[in-house]
């Protein structure tokens, strides 16, 4: 067992996608490390019994918004509205814990937006990042190992490109029983669906089962251990080196550094709520808290931002979705045979054909792309049944409508999507330290502190128009296909202005080579104090435009491998 | 820590009267047939009557609600005795369809003036789905008859009450 570790290499501050990471390459390499992760362990026995109702609707794995929450400043930037911190789970592992574990890569197209978005909308601030895709690909192939991605390269032109010869390190899961009919159905338009990369085995792999198809996967912890995280993956090895001190159940309050050099001296802690703050020392920290929280961190520690970019063009992914029904296909089911994953499946198909859009009807150029699901198999019933609808103007459907709807689900074949565009980055949509403000009315409304009595972490965001109008647009073409192909819409959701805390969040702590425009270097190092790193989705200088999990852990190798030892 | 264990409260929180009450309103919002069950069916009331035995530690909003439906429920019934001269729990399927209508478009008169309407209604249907379609553990879903007719978990199968 690996003992306790008084003097660090490196203090890595949280524990999931980033951290961990961090954590098996640096031990790998030799060195010594903390890692220092707010929640406390949640063995795998704790997500039993699966229960949509404790896990999901009463949203026991994150943050309570009652007394941990963060703050959104609305659509006129004076509001002060409670909002929940969906994708933060505190716990050993992080949000690896509860994620959907949908991996693909980010790409060219995303890495040098500027080559395909070439004339960016006013109000929007878009930068190539400083790497290529190229420089990426060791590290994806590396990220994509350590965290058992199953998938398959190749299965079509509009698929993450691989290195020849390069294939996951094991098969895609099975297809659902609705992927030959959606093949054939976006064939007619010229577009190819394809088995998406999961972190979920599909097979037994790396002494964890493969998926049992349970049905209960994003928002809720896989008891299996089928489905990869930090703590079964990356954590686990790191810890087997005898090189890690993993120390749950410690918050990091403020980093610590000299500022007349610009140089990490280590971190203050705290192990509970009204405790005493605690100091390790460590020449080197790598933060990975979430987007939110790392900016949160930096404004907390008064990190030296003489250009004022900290918390800066923070970015979610636009999203948008539907759901039709084709009243002419029976219900997929795996009766039609076992190559077909059983209706509580996981999903997914990818479709990437427009990632980049060249049509001569619209002004839009980087688009997005979609995840494709049963809607009858593999969301939960509350939150399906919740969301019933009979048409875009009928949403929220009860009485004989509902019967009328459950009837059809019950009976008919479907589809869902979700749709992840490319979010203009606004130097305006940021992350501030919440503050005591004042109302309309002209009373002071007291800043929420969380348990530990530090400031909660205040956003303010807009969606610039051009993401409202990707996800119109990229939803009024599959919905058209779908239509052609029978389907009937019974939903339609697109981003609207507000975002409140919901999606895929990224920025806030730019990376870049000019100082002046940026926060962290090309390596994630602040560039004004040494020796401090950012390994979460923070570093992105624009947000992409797929789930951007398998990219920022791609990073987190670059980034790890490369840092000279102290 | 361990395992989540499930606690069932040692108390309700309706009174009988009450329980009825909150039965039709959930029958109404989702109604059965001859060929597929409806909330009476599988006892969505009582799932709503155990967890409003809860507290706090269980979902932070259950205070809130346990107020709310305090003074909901005389003002519904005052609202159906005023509309159709009976009882919420006596309303004919067409009258508490017309009666719910109402109150999902904020048009049901007599609802206290700080009472949002639309925003009980939209309580009062989450509740019921909940009731329907939640693991059996929490008091509906009685022997997973929503489940089981839905398909869930297992291929759907016909419905009778037979």
């Amino acid at each position: 067992m690996p003992g306790r570790i008084d003097k660090p290499d490196a203090i890595i501050v949280g524990s999931g996608a980033g951290g961990g990471t961090a954590a098996q390459v640096l031990t790998q390499r030799g060195w010594k490390v903390v890692v220092f992760e707010k929640g406390r362990n949640r063995p795998a026995d704790e997500f039993l019994p699966f229960d949509e109702l404790h896990f999901r609707e009463h949203k026991d794995l994150i943050p309570k918004i009652s007394d941990d929450p963060m703050v959104y400043a609305g659509l006129d930037d004076r509001g002060h509205a409670r909002s929940e911190r969906w994708w933060e789970a505190n716990m050993v592992g992080g949000t690896t814990m509860i994620w959907d574990s949908n991996l693909p890569r980010y790409t060219r197209e995303d890495m040098q937006v500027l080559s395909v978005l070439k004339d960016p909308p006013p109000g929007a601030s878009m930068v190539n990042w400083p790497w290529s895709y190229e420089e990426f690909q060791p590290y994806f192939e590396k990220a994509e190992h350590a965290w058992c991605v199953s998938g398959q390269a190749n299965q079509c032109a509009a698929q993450e490109p691989t290195r020849a010869g390069y294939n996951y390190p094991m098969p895609p899961m099975r297809e659902m029983a609705s992927t030959d009919f959606l093949r054939k159905a976006f064939g007619k338009a010229g577009m190819t669906p394809y088995l998406s990369p999961r972190g979920i085995n599909s097979q037994t792999f790396d002494g964890r089962p493969g998926c049992s198809f349970c049905g209960f996967n994003q928002f809720f912890g896989c008891a299996a251990n089928s489905r990869a995280s930090s703590a079964n993956t990356v954590l686990r090895r790191a810890l087997s080196t005898g090189r890690c001190d993993l120390r749950p159940g410690h918050y990091v309050t403020r980093l610590d550094f000299d500022r007349i050099k610009g140089r990490m001296k280590g971190v203050w802690y705290v192990t509970e709520p009204g405790g005493k703050e605690s100091y390790l020392a460590a020449p080197l920290v790598f933060v990975s808290v979430q987007t939110i929280q790392s900016a949160r961190l930096f404004l907390l520690s008064e990190v030296p931002d003489p250009n004022k970019l900290i918390g800066r063009y923070l970015t979610y992914h636009p999203k948008a979705g539907a759901d039709l029904v084709f009243k002419k296909q029976p219900t997929w089911t795996e009766q039609l045979g076992p190559q077909f994953q059983p209706r509580t499946a996981i999903g997914s198909l990818q479709l990437r054909d427009l990632y980049v859009i060249d049509d001569r009807n619209t002004h839009l150029t980087k688009g997005g792309k979609f995840s494709i699901y049963d809607p009858y198999t593999c969301v939960t019933p509350l939150r399906q049944i919740k969301g019933a609808a009979l048409g875009p103007h009928k949403p929220n459907v009860w009485g004989r409508d509902l019967v009328e709807y459950l009837s059809e689900l019950r009976a008919h074949g479907g589809v869902s999507f979700s749709f992840t565009g490319e979010g203009m980055s606004v130097y305006d949509n940021r992350v501030e330290l919440d503050k005591d403000t004042t109302a309309a009315d002209g009373s002071t409304v007291k800043a929420i502190k969380d348990p530990w009595g530090l400031p909660v972490a205040k956003t303010f965001y807009h969606h610039h128009p051009y993401d409202r109008e990707l996800c119109k647009y990229a939803m009024e073409r599959v919905v058209g296909i779908m239509v052609d192909a029978g389907g009937e819409l019974r939903k339609i959701d697109v981003q609207g202005e507000a975002n409140p805390g919901y999606g895929h969040v990224h920025g806030a702590l730019r990376a870049g080579l000019d100082p002046g425009a940026s926060v962290v270097d090309g390596n994630c190092q602040s560039h004004t104090v040494k020796g401090l790193y950012v390994l979460d989705a923070a570093f992105m200088p624009t947000s992409g435009a797929s789930n951007p999990s398998i990219t920022l852990i791609a990073n987190a190798f670059r980034v790890c491998e490369n840092v000279p030892q102290p | 820590m361990a395992m989540w264990i499930f606690r069932e409260p040692d108390t309700r929180f309706f009174m009988a009267e009450q329980l009825a009450q909150v039965a039709a309103l959930f029958e109404g919002i989702l109604p059965a047939g001859a060929d597929h069950p409806g909330a009476s069916d599988v006892d969505a009331a009582e799932y709503l009557n155990r967890l409003l035995a809860m507290d706090a530690s269980t979902y932070y909003e259950i205070p809130a609600w346990q107020k709310l439906y305090a003074e909901a429920l005389p003002a519904l019934e005052a609202a159906s005795v005023s509309l159709f001269g009976s009882g919420l729990a006596a309303l004919k399927a067409n009258e508490m369809h017309a009666l719910l209508e109402r109150l999902s478009q904020g048009t049901l008169t007599g609802m206290p003036a700080e009472m949002d309407s639309k925003k009980l209604f939209a309580t009062l249907r989450s509740h019921c789905i909940e009731g329907c379609f939640a693991d059996p553990r929490w008091g509906g879903n009685a022997n997973k008859v929503m489940w089981r007719w839905f398909g869930y978990l297992e291929p759907a199968q016909d419905f009778s009450r037979s």
